[in-house]
């Protein structure tokens, strides 16, 4: 528990904010060397990129510049080092929203409009010259219209919200990273448009699209492939792997690049293509592949390629959920041509049952694997109590009673889209759920991979999908007070309420969900989205599911409530356990 | 309620109007001097550590005689620093106006001067620490104007305003309650008024500062409540109206605060 957390979970508390703005400006100090600007006392530059006076020297940094509500709560100080917090926000920015969907694999990105007040400002702290330039910076024009003046090049610059209560001090506080989109002014305030890291994405593509071509007429087959700019294709001694190249229906594997301009080592008919020459001025694109290697790591690439780097990204959850899950999930595939970024990542996550998300509060990327709690994950609960409102929905939009797989891709250029492009499919039919006596109707669903070459990866896919939808997981959306704000989605969560229940009417006891959305409504509320994921209690997958118990470990009826987080193997008749028959648990 | 003393609205600042200095100030160049004028109380000047420190304005040439101090976002009070307040004609010669004086907490200060009667071109304020470095948000000194009648029986002197949120279950019972803001107001009716202390005495104050949007200290009892002092400023939207009703005018005058 850290001081954020602890105050977040009491009952009374003051709720406080700060906005950091790291503003881009020059390291050096003016006419000190490497600077040699010139001009006399009074007519210094604004240390920004804008107003500089030697652009060969200028030294890009960043200053951080605080802003806080207008009508908030004081932020506590730090005596010995008080900071300086503008004044200036206007009303509470909530915390942006989270979603996952598991049923398309899609990850949400977000954005949310920040509004200030534009004062006057004495420019302390921003102009470093300003005892030597006289007049008075406080009724000369307001602190916005200065800064956009003196340093536009706002675009993408990184600002901080930080979220504390009480008496802390802002080295304890809670850090959301976000990006500045746009800034105008309306009636006189000042909209900053902020967006997170993900947003970025939706207009980038996985590969980027590569202009370069070959010089000269390539024979089919031929070891090195001559082009015009070898610094638009990446590098195999730079990225530690083969890479490859579409020129025409051509896909060509590379492992080196030289200097004068060609790709060696190349080996052709990749992926299962055939070759033919390439005349001179063929566009050849950066593919991005993958041979044998875990779907958790290309999606991990996918995201550095679309320019997620790892400091931004929980790596250590991500390694963690591939040895948990994924072991099995090794995929070979390519995509050849210029593709959207976020729906390749969609269905990434679709072949590795997963969503990835973005986690304002540890400003990470997030990569959950939908599966049943670890025995040593702590599976937060909440009841009825703790809820100021609740609705939900059976969800019939999300059921399905009929799920393929379709993979082994015929070569690595043929259409995704068409099934007549894949050698295999795994078909999984709930015939019941489609006879009249159940829900009388057919829903198919197909996934259509380029990654998966194994039968038995598409057959696991393929049945949980069935399993996970074909009796619609119940969707829950309670109001939680901010106390229970800790869960987030991709967490499993144990909830006890009237909307679960069991055929007597009783409520089921820490019924699991998938937390698939959370939003801020108010100061104080938070709105969810949950779907029912019953890994514990009979629920749409029809068990209970945990790790093997350690060997050793005591009978059911003498086991600690912690060592019945494990899975015990049930009566041979029935699956159920012990001498009160309770219910046994289900391979995954 | 006793109150012995008209309210008073400090509105003057000859630290604004004049050239002002620091002894020395932190070298970060947040805590420039210019802060104390900008009247946020969470923008600082901070001196270099401990030591004295003083922060100066000479008002050119006019001979100017305030009559109050007002200071509000410091640590004078933690920092257990002696603060006194100096005068001089030559900025060479000084002498103290005040005695020192630790604050009894970081709270906002008022402190009456009008006795001094003393006229001078220069004006410092003395801020002495044995240990850690003082820093000061806003710092006032100039003339203040007294309110022409005392509160009606039916002034309130410190309402306050919460913004929250609170969070109940479905059966009502409490789950949780989150504080965003607090409020301060002050609002003083003054009636029956002659239209000259309306006009020659109130008017100039309300078009040289208040109407301005420019904060003021307002003090409703500077001898039973000298520490009641409220940082205020007008709502936007505030009408300044008075009105005349049998041949004597009254208006109300109200808005935000800082309590502290």
């Amino acid at each position: 528990m850290t001081v954020f957390t602890d105050k977040r979970a009491a009952a009374v508390r003051d709720l406080k904010i700060i906005a950091v703005y790291q503003r881009p400006i020059c390291a050096e100090v003016y006419s000190v060397a490497p600077c040699t600007a010139s001009l006399a006392a009074g007519s210094e530059c604004y240390n920004t990129r804008k107003t500089c006076q030697d652009p060969a020297n200028y030294n890009l940094t960043t200053q951080d510049i605080k802003f806080t509500l207008k009508k908030g709560l004081p932020i506590a100080q730090d005596t010995a080092a008080p900071e300086v917090y503008r004044p200036y926000i206007r009303g509470l920015p909530l915390e942006t929203p989270a979603k996952i969907d598991q049923r398309t694999g899609e990850t949400a990105s977000h954005s949310f409009t920040m509004t200030m007040f534009d004062e006057p400002d004495n420019d302390v702290g921003l102009d470093p010259y300003l005892s030597t330039r006289g007049g008075d910076p406080l009724s000369q024009s307001t602190f916005w219209e200065k800064e956009l003046q003196r340093n536009p090049f706002y675009v993408g610059r990184k600002w901080l919200i930080k979220r504390g209560f009480d008496d802390m001090l802002e080295a304890d506080y809670n850090s959301s990273a976000f990006f500045t989109d746009s800034i105008k002014k309306t009636n006189g305030r000042v909209e900053i448009k902020l967006k997170d890291i993900l947003d970025p994405l939706k207009k980038k593509q996985l590969p980027e699209a590569t202009d370069g071509v070959t010089v000269g007429a390539t024979t089919a087959g031929a070891a090195s492939i001559i082009i015009d700019d070898e610094t638009k294709y990446k590098d195999p001694a730079v990225t530690g792997r083969d890479e490859w190249v579409r020129g025409d229906d051509n896909i060509i594997k590379y492992t080196g690049i030289s200097v004068q301009g060609a790709l060696t080592g190349c080996v052709w008919q990749e992926f299962d293509t055939a070759q033919a020459d390439m005349p001179d001025g063929t566009l050849l694109q950066q593919c991005f592949g993958a041979v044998a290697e875990n779907g958790a790591d290309i999606l991990h690439r996918a995201l550095n390629d679309l320019g997620i780097a790892d400091a931004d990204i929980n790596v250590t959850e991500l390694e963690a959920e591939r040895d948990t899950w994924l072991q099995a999930f090794i995929f070979t595939g390519i995509i050849s041509e210029p593709s959207k970024g976020l729906q390749e990542l969609a269905a990434l996550n679709l072949n590795t049952l997963s969503n990835i998300f973005w986690d304002e509060e540890t400003q990470k990327v997030r990569f959950k694997v939908f599966a049943p709690p670890t025995p040593t994950d702590t599976v937060m609960s909440i009841t009825d109590a703790d809820m100021s409102a609740i609705d939900s929905d059976n969800n019939e939009a999300a059921r399905i009673s009929d799920s393929q797989t379709w993979y082994a891709r015929r070569t690595g250029i043929s259409d995704i889209k068409e099934t007549d492009s894949f050698a295999s499919a795994f078909i999984d039919v709930d015939g019941n759920a489609e006879s009249d006596e159940q829900y009388g109707t057919k829903l198919v669903n197909k996934l259509m991979s380029r990654w998966i070459t194994s039968g038995s990866v598409a057959r696991t896919l393929a049945t949980k999908r069935l399993n996970r939808f074909v009796n619609p997981p119940k969707k829950i959306m309670p109001t939680l007070e901010m106390k229970s704000s800790a869960i987030k989605p991709g967490d499993i969560v144990g909830v006890t309420s009237t909307e679960f229940i069991d055929f007597e009417g009783i409520p089921i006891e820490d019924k699991q969900v998938q937390v698939t959305s959370r939003k801020q409504i108010s100061p104080g509320k938070y709105m969810y989205e949950m779907l029912d994921a019953a890994f514990n209690a009979g629920g749409v997958l029809g068990g209970k599911y945990a790790f093997i118990a350690p060997a050793g470990q005591a009978d059911w009826d003498s086991a600690t409530d912690e060592e019945k987080k494990y899975a015990y193997i049930g009566d041979a008749t029935n699956n159920q356990l012990g001498a009160l028959n309770d219910p046994g648990f289900y391979i995954y | 309620m006793s109150i012995n003393a008209k309210p008073l609205i400090h509105w003057d600042d000859l630290y604004r109007d004049g050239t002002i200095a620091a002894s020395a100030t932190d070298p970060d160049n947040k805590y420039d001097i210019q802060n104390i004028i900008d009247y946020r109380p969470n923008t600082f000047w901070k001196g270099t550590g401990a030591g004295t420190f003083y922060l100066t304005v000479d008002t050119a040439d006019v001979l100017s005689s305030p009559d109050a101090l007002g200071l509000i976002g410091h640590n004078l009070n933690t920092v257990a620093a002696d603060v006194s307040l100096e005068s001089s004609t030559d900025n060479a010669v000084w002498t103290e106006r005040t005695a020192a004086f630790t604050p009894s907490s970081d709270k906002a200060i008022y402190l009456d001067i009008n006795a001094l009667a003393a006229a001078a071109r220069y004006w410092r304020l003395k801020i002495v620490t044995a240990a850690v470095a003082p820093y000061v948000g806003v710092v006032f000194l100039g003339t203040q104007l007294e309110m022409d009648k005392y509160p009606a029986d039916t002034f309130s002197p410190r309402p306050e305003k919460v913004k929250a949120d609170a969070t109940v279950n479905r059966d009502g019972q409490f789950i949780g309650f989150v504080r965003v803001a607090e409020t301060g107001r002050f609002s003083i009716t003054q009636p029956r008024l002659t239209d000259t202390w309306v006009n020659d005495t109130f008017r100039p104050v309300w078009d040289a500062h208040i109407k301005l949007g420019r904060p003021f200290f307002f003090v409703w009892d500077k001898l039973n409540h000298p520490t009641e002092v409220i940082y205020g400023w007008i709502d936007d939207g505030y009408e300044f109206n008075p009105t005349y009703s049998k041949s004597r005018m009254s208006f109300t005058l109200q808005g935000p605060g800082q309590y502290e």
